[in-house]
């Protein structure tokens, strides 16, 4: 990467107690880019994006915004910073334009017209002047990311901020995101575990899980080290011999993953010998279809957890 | 983009200072705490006064039934006050506001220092308003002028006011140092509720042993004779100034002209001491603490 780096971390550890939470990660963010930090509830996610806004102290390891360390330059290194850190939070009897306001002053004051345009861009305009208390979730989430843009961040941490919102508050988020980049150049580092928004917005992302980071690069780089997947679609009944005529015939580990549907790696194989196959062995074929792996898929292969993405 | 320059320290705890202004102004818990100060205070005047009249007896002065008055109600007030503080520094971190002002060019000793300063902004405001709600009062009922006795003046008003000043200038350290330690509470509890618990349980103690001398003050006479005269009472920071209704059971010409005595000498190294303790530890607890809320 070109330039002075975003973020920069180098051996980030945490342990609290006896348990490492986090173990030495590294991450380079580049200004101006989308940084996806994709994992599990409970990966280290949260904890390393902490770390790097020196909300807690690392056990070892530096971390550095746009070359200014952390720990040692810590006005220098926030200044250029935007952080929604786990969810929002705001003084729940200020109105959401007076929190603004209120956080606004520790920066040395942002604008009224700044505060309208932030408001705007989050969809908060109308309710801006009603206590926070009566906000729902996704008006909280918006309001938080509203105060992280208010001083014009040049580096923006967005810790999990489509938590609790409805589909259309996700697409809503993705797209400010996209807006946000593009106006402002704005470096955004965002985590969350909710891989297909991600696969949608980042440049590139970084796969943790307990505590390690398992993979960075561009979504090429992690999506593309697996072979496409095929999605091969036969009665019900068949899926037994199906998947069991695919591993002795063609050596490929299939799956069922449900019934009439199996699905395997398509390696080099020829779908067109594949299918002349099964339908010499008497199987009928409803479907044989080519799939290119998601990030989803990517990140099951990569850290074998599921249950907690989406 | 923002302000290129980093700003120094006391430009950034002035506008935390600012910030934790307006977020307390607009916050009903404490404009509750402090509209109960003033309410202890004047129905307190009132019912003191109608007391005396029933018990067919008054006050020598308008000063004197300020100071009966300001020393009740300084009672009442300073726990309000104690369990207002005790939220100052928990609020932020039962709402996790403290993680936005920490991912602000705001550094942990700013923040407490801020803190520190607002304590003491509210110190200075439960004196105003209880010196403003008493001195009303008395002035209301008998009058503040100069005092006299027959013809003679025995204290000029303007000597009246300036001995108020200087006492309550100690009653500031006093309360500063139950302040101090209402913050550091508050810097170590994650809940509201937790540190206003933690707070009153320790608030009786300092009560109970005197541990912080608010109540310290001059002692008249001696022997068995001696009484303490506390500066919560009087706001007379010498014996030459002696509350008229205890002239009469005095020995004329006490030896003493400096305010300067060694009760407010102890007054002063404790409360200072004990305030400077706090703040070390609430900055042991603040440098080191992880905000993983």
């Amino acid at each position: 990467m070109g330039g002075e780096a975003a973020v920069e971390a180098r051996g980030l550890s945490k342990r609290f107690g006896g348990e490492t939470a986090v173990h030495s990660v590294d991450l380079e963010v580049a200004a101006g880019e989308i940084f996806g930090f994709l994992g599990p509830n409970g990966a280290g996610k949260t904890t390393t994006i902490r770390m790097l806004l020196g909300l807690i102290r690392p056990t070892t390891g530096t971390a550095s915004i746009f070359g200014k360390d952390i720990g040692r330059e810590f006005k220098a290194a926030i200044r250029h910073v935007g952080a929604f850190v786990e969810g929002p939070a705001f003084y729940p009897f200020l109105s959401g334009r007076r929190n603004l306001r209120l956080f606004g002053t520790l920066s040395g004051g942002a604008s009224e017209d700044r505060i309208a345009e932030v408001l705007e861009w989050t969809g908060l305009t109308a309710p801006a002047d009603k206590r926070v208390s009566g906000y729902s979730q996704g008006m909280r989430q918006r309001l938080g990311i509203a105060m992280a843009l208010l001083d014009e961040p040049r580096l923006l941490v967005l810790d999990e901020p489509t938590n609790g919102l409805d589909p259309q508050g996700t697409r809503e988020i993705r797209e400010l995101m996209v807006r946000i980049r593009a106006e402002e150049n704005t470096a955004i580092l965002v985590s969350s575990h909710l891989l297909g928004e991600m696969e949608r917005v980042c440049d590139r992302v970084a796969v943790i899980a307990r505590g390690r980071i398992l993979q960075q690069g561009t979504l090429d780089d992690i999506i593309g080290d697996a072979s496409e997947r095929v999605e091969l679609g036969v009665s019900a009944e068949a899926t037994a011999q199906a998947t069991a005529f695919l591993r002795e015939r063609f050596a490929t580990e299939a799956t069922s993953t449900r019934a009439g549907m199996i699905e395997f790696s398509r390696g080099t194989l020829d779908l067109g010998v594949v299918n002349r196959a099964l339908i010499e062995s008497g199987l009928d074929v409803h479907q044989l279809t080519p799939r290119r792996r998601s990030l989803e898929q990517a990140f099951v292969t990569l850290t074998g957890e599921h249950s907690s993405i989406r | 983009m923002s302000a290129q320059t980093t700003p120094g320290f006391l430009v950034t705890v002035g506008r935390l200072v600012r910030a934790e202004i307006l977020k307390l102004s607009r916050y009903w818990v404490v404009l509750t705490g402090f509209v109960a100060i003033i309410v202890v205070a004047i129905p307190g005047a009132v019912l003191s006064y109608r007391g005396e009249q029933a018990m067919n007896v008054t006050s020598a002065s308008g000063y004197e039934f300020a100071f009966s008055l300001m020393v009740r109600s300084l009672e009442f007030s300073s726990t309000i006050l104690f369990v207002i503080l005790c939220i100052l520094f928990s609020i932020d971190v039962a709402n996790s506001t403290i993680k936005v002002i920490l991912t602000r060019p705001v550094t942990r000793v700013e923040l407490l220092v801020s803190k520190y300063a607002v304590a003491m902004l509210m110190v200075l405001a439960t004196l105003a308003l209880l010196w403003t709600a008493c001195l009303g009062a008395g002035a209301y009922y008998y009058g503040l002028g100069d005092l006299r006795e027959n013809e003679y003046i025995l204290f000029g008003a303007d000597m009246m006011f300036r001995n108020i000043a200087i006492a309550s200038v100690f009653l500031a350290l006093a309360f500063g140092a139950q302040a101090a330690l209402a913050v550091t509470i508050s810097t170590y509890s994650s809940t509201m509720g937790g540190a206003i618990i933690i707070g009153l349980i320790l608030h009786s103690f300092i009560n109970a042993l005197n541990v912080l001398p608010k109540t310290l003050g001059f002692t008249i006479g001696s022997g068995e004779d001696a009484t303490l005269i506390p500066y919560a009472i009087v706001a007379f920071t010498s014996q030459l100034h002696v509350p008229l209704g205890r002239l009469d059971d005095l020995t004329a010409g006490v030896p003493i002209e400096s305010w300067w005595t060694p009760d407010v000498q102890q007054l002063v190294v404790v409360c200072s001491t004990a305030s400077l303790l706090f703040f070390v530890l609430a900055l042991v607890r603040v440098r080191n603490r992880d905000f993983t809320l």
